[in-house]
């Protein structure tokens, strides 16, 4: 992976990890785990996924309509990676984001 | 910078909305974001931003200054440049597309905002210059007319398109070389060359407006006429930068120019022509007006010319004939007074076309009759008018130096009316002149008008009718009178006719008793002188009667060989007593006068109609002499090329009188039946009875006559050579005849029917003393009776019967029995049915009275079936 795909890819891991230690487990003494995966199909398109079984959405949470910062720049770059973003928040919250390595002009 | 749209293009989207959030906090609005070239070409298309936020390394294979480059092609949008690099070959790439500005990465916020403000002032500035220059490029491409530009030396910079259409050029064809090549003007009307305005301008520093009249020649050679001028360009400092010429093509202009005057040309011409139209109408019109006038007036002319005619035409209808000539001279006045001339003569020709009178006049008061001296002119001495009148059936005459000098006595009618115009108008019967109308003006010359003459014409005709409807009743009163005549000729006749019967009935016992006392006294050697005396008397008794039946023309022709000399002398007494006193009669005989085969009672008319007419002819006394003669006529004497039948040897009696003598005009119809000039008192029968006689005879008539001097009438008949026999002694041809034994009868049976006693008793004893055997009926009836009880060898019957007529009684006989033979008597008939019958059947006739000798010969004859004594 290149670089120009690995940084947003970086920072995506960064917000939703950061994502699911703010919210996914509130109150103290609160035990629970993270998954994260990246994964690459025989046709180049990564799936990278964040999952923790957390508290998980309300029902009403609608991804895209969220104006926190963290939601808003994982969309960013993903639209950045011109991937797609799925969330499921019925068991935990699993935020699943599919995309191919950028293609870029050789820098200098 | 509020509200200013941008786009932002950073294939960090962490840096992008960085720059967003920069943006949105300087008021501008972000309209969208990309992250790749191709997104950015797309976003600004859709989004048309004001500004765009360009980071030169982007995603994909476009990096942001191609990205830029399109955009700013594609839609005129600059942008502002995030860059980390500052390399020379960068920035040279950059420039080449004028970016609006640079924010060398890493930023902050102020440089963001500076670069924005700055890159969002040269945006408006420029675009601002551009819509300028768009409208500037614009108008002058648009503007009709030609704008050259030129720089301060005179070459050409630019031009729009109207002049690259003036010249034939396209701006590129053209820019940069010097004005005055491509731009070669001269004047127009004198084709010298002109200094370029431009040149000019350039050359004096001051604007030029140049005047009208240059013409342009084009590189093709063709002529453009163009208005230009040339404005001098400056900078703001003042500074000549070039000039510009404005050019405008005005070969249209003077084409609509040229067109309006030609057009303005062609209305004067058509309110000219329309004008002249009017003018022409106009004319037409007000000529049109007086025709009608004069149409009017001509109808008004001829409707006083109609009522003129009707009534004059009514004047004749009632008019009788002895008015008729004061009719002709009223109307003739009428006709003077409506043509107003002087004198109006209407004038005959004579009936044998000799002679020309005027008839009737009409003149006005002060002009003087001229009607007495116009009187029995010469035709033959008018032959001009009458050759004019002949064929032109008028003739108008303006002066008299019209008439020929050698149309004397046309010219002399002139003189006598004293005349200065005349109308004449024929006045024809078929195509022969009958006379004319004529119309005079005495005291100026005049021109005659259709009207004249059409007037005159009717009036012709009017006077035609009415003197043809004269003649054809003075024709009609003449032919009443001879109707009369006639029917009194008949009512004479009939007496006469009576009178000869009972007469002859009475004389031909006197004559036969006396042939028998005649026979006996010889017999006895007595004297017969007084005998011969009664007998004589008798004899003349029977001539008179034959004379008065000739008279009345009833009297059966029979010809015998005659002396004609002897008719006369018989005739003489009578003749004399005719002619009366006056007049003598002279007689001229030839002694040697052969005889002819004549009926002598014709004869006797004969002589005594042409001897009445000689008397006729000198009612002052005069002549008459009666000659005869033998005359041998050949074909060259002058008898017989009139009549060329009369060849041969005839006998001649000529009647010569004194008297008038006959017109020439009349001569050829003295022949025709009631043709009189003697009035009531002829009956136009006597030559015509004349006429027949003589042509029964085989003979001619033969007229000369001198009119003054006399009439001499030739009769010819046709010489006989039978001798005529003498006359016997009466006592002498009694005793012969009774001493003749073949005259005697032999016991024979006749049938004798005669009503009349005297005739009856005498002819029974004359013929029963002659040996035969007499039955006697006295009528019809008892003839009948007789013819059934007995055999006859003759019927002797009287033609008239009291109960029937003798012929119809022989017919009836003669049917029954073929063999019948009949002899007829009588003293008069005018049966001629009957007499026709008489000829068919071959009946014998002996005219009463007869003499003994004649009852003898006749009746033997008849019975020994002799046919001397028919009828020829």
């Amino acid at each position: 992976m290149g670089l120009d795909t690995a940084l947003p890819c970086g920072l995506i891991v960064t917000e939703l990890v950061s994502n699911s230690l703010k919210y996914a487990f509130p109150g103290p003494g609160h035990a629970g785990v993270i998954l994260i995966s990246l994964g690459r199909t025989q046709q180049g398109e990564y799936t990278l996924v964040v999952w923790d079984n957390g508290v998980g959405l309300p029902p009403d949470y609608k991804e895209k309509q969220t104006n926190s910062l963290g939601t808003r720049l994982v969309t960013m770059l993903t639209d950045q990676l011109n991937g797609t973003i799925a969330v499921d928040g019925s068991r935990g919250t699993r935020t699943e984001i599919r995309f191919k390595e950028s293609q870029y002009q050789k820098r200098i | 910078m509020k509200g200013r749209r941008i786009l932002v293009v950073d294939d960090e989207r962490i840096v992008a909305e960085d720059i967003s959030e920069c943006l949105q906090s300087m008021d501008c609005q972000v309209v969208a974001t990309a992250i790749s070239g191709l997104q950015a070409i797309e976003m600004a298309h859709a989004h048309r931003p004001d500004l765009i936020m360009m980071d030169i390394t982007l995603q994909g294979e476009m990096d942001g200054i191609e990205a830029a480059a399109r955009i700013r092609q594609e839609l005129g949008i600059s942008c502002v440049f995030l860059t980390a690099y500052s390399d020379p070959a960068f920035l040279n790439r950059a420039k080449q597309v004028q970016p609006a500005g640079y924010v060398v990465k890493p930023f902050d916020e102020s440089g963001i905002r500076a670069a924005v403000e700055i890159g969002l002032y040269k945006v408006a500035t420029e675009r601002a210059l551009s819509e300028s220059q768009g409208w500037f490029q614009t108008t002058l491409m648009s503007i009709g007319d030609g704008v050259i530009a030129t720089d301060e030396r005179g070459c050409i910079k630019f031009i729009n398109a109207a002049a690259e259409e003036i010249l034939g050029l396209t701006n590129e064809q053209v820019v940069s070389h010097p004005l005055q090549a491509v731009f070669p003007i001269y004047d127009e009307h004198t084709n010298a060359a002109v200094e370029n305005p431009v040149c000019e301008a350039l050359r004096t520093g001051s604007d030029i407006k140049q005047a009208s009249s240059i013409v342009l020649q084009r590189h093709d050679g063709r002529l453009v006429p163009i208005e230009e001028s040339a404005t001098l360009i400056r900078d703001c400092s003042g500074a000549l930068l070039g000039a510009a010429l404005v050019v405008r093509d005005v070969a249209v202009r003077r084409k609509a120019e040229r067109e309006l005057h030609q057009y303005q040309l062609h209305l004067e011409e058509l309110v000219n022509q329309r004008t002249e139209k009017i003018r022409q109408t106009n004319a037409e019109l007000q000529a049109e007006a007086e025709e009608r006038c004069k149409v009017q007036k001509a109808l008004q002319r001829r409707v006083e010319i109609e009522a003129l005619h009707a009534g004059i035409s009514a004047s004749f209808l009632d008019l009788k004939h002895d008015d008729f000539d004061q009719g002709v001279t009223a109307a003739l006045e009428k006709i003077g007074r409506f043509l107003k001339v002087e004198s109006v003569e209407f004038c005959q020709v004579s009936s044998d076309g000799e002679a020309l009178n005027c008839t009737h006049e009409w003149c006005e008061n002060g002009v003087s009759k001229i009607a007495d001296t116009l009187q029995a002119l010469p035709m033959a001495a008018l032959p001009w008018l009458s050759f004019q009148l002949d064929q032109g059936g008028g003739l108008a005459i303006r002066s008299i130096d019209e008439v020929p000098p050698e149309a004397i006595m046309t010219r002399q009618i002139f003189e006598i009316r004293g005349a200065r115009s005349a109308l004449f108008l024929a006045l024809k019967e078929g195509d022969i002149l009958r006379g004319f109308t004529v119309i005079f003006a005495t005291r100026e010359q005049r021109s005659w008008a259709n009207d004249d003459v059409t007037l005159l014409r009717m009036m012709n005709g009017v006077l035609q009718a009415a003197v043809y409807r004269m003649k054809v009743e003075a024709d009609k009163e003449q032919l009443q009178t001879q109707l009369t005549q006639s029917q009194k000729m008949e009512a004479v006749g009939k007496l006469s006719g009576g009178i000869a019967h009972d007469f002859n009935n009475m004389l031909l016992p006197i004559i036969g008793y006396s042939d028998m006392l005649i026979g006996r006294f010889a017999g006895e050697g007595r004297d017969l002188s007084e005998l011969e005396e009664i007998r004589k008397a008798a004899e003349r008794a029977a001539s008179l009667t034959r004379q008065l039946l000739a008279f009345s023309r009833k009297q059966i022709i029979k010809k015998v060989p005659l002396d004609l000399n002897k008719a006369i002398e018989d005739m003489r007494n009578m003749l004399s007593r005719i002619i009366g006193e006056n007049i003598r009669l002279e007689t001229k005989l030839n002694e040697a006068l052969g005889a002819v085969n004549a009926d002598p009672s014709q004869m006797e008319q004969v002589l005594m109609n042409l001897v009445v007419n000689a008397r006729d002819a000198m009612p002052d006394g005069g002549a008459v002499a009666i000659s005869t003669y033998n005359e041998t006529l050949t074909q060259a004497s002058a008898v017989a090329q009139k009549n060329p039948e009369l060849v041969g040897n005839f006998v001649c009696i000529k009647i010569a009188d004194t008297g008038v003598g006959i017109p020439a005009g009349n001569l050829d119809r003295i022949f025709e039946p009631f043709f009189t000039t003697k009035g009531q008192e002829g009956t136009g029968l006597g030559l015509s009875v004349i006429y027949g006689i003589v042509e029964q005879h085989q003979g001619g008539i033969h007229v000369e006559t001198s009119p003054g001097k006399g009439t001499t009438f030739y009769i010819y008949l046709p010489a006989s050579s039978i001798p005529v026999p003498q006359p016997e002694d009466p006592a002498q041809a009694v005793r012969r005849a009774q001493g003749d034994d073949s005259l005697r009868g032999r016991g024979e049976r006749i049938l004798l029917i005669e009503d009349e006693e005297g005739v009856i008793k005498f002819v029974s004893s004359a013929l029963r003393s002659r040996g035969y055997e007499i039955v006697q009926a006295m009528n019809y009836k008892e003839a009948l009776e007789q013819f059934d009880a007995g055999e006859y060898d003759l019927i002797f019957s009287d033609a008239v019967l009291p109960d029937g007529n003798g012929v119809d009684l022989l017919d009836k006989f003669m049917n029954e029995k073929p063999e019948t033979r009949a002899l007829l008597s009588s003293g008069y008939t005018d049966k001629t049915a009957l007499m026709q019958m008489v000829k068919e059947r071959e009946i014998s006739f002996l005219q009463k009275p007869y003499s003994l000798p004649q009852l003898y010969r006749t009746v033997r004859e008849v019975i020994d079936d002799h046919q001397s004594h028919l009828l020829s």
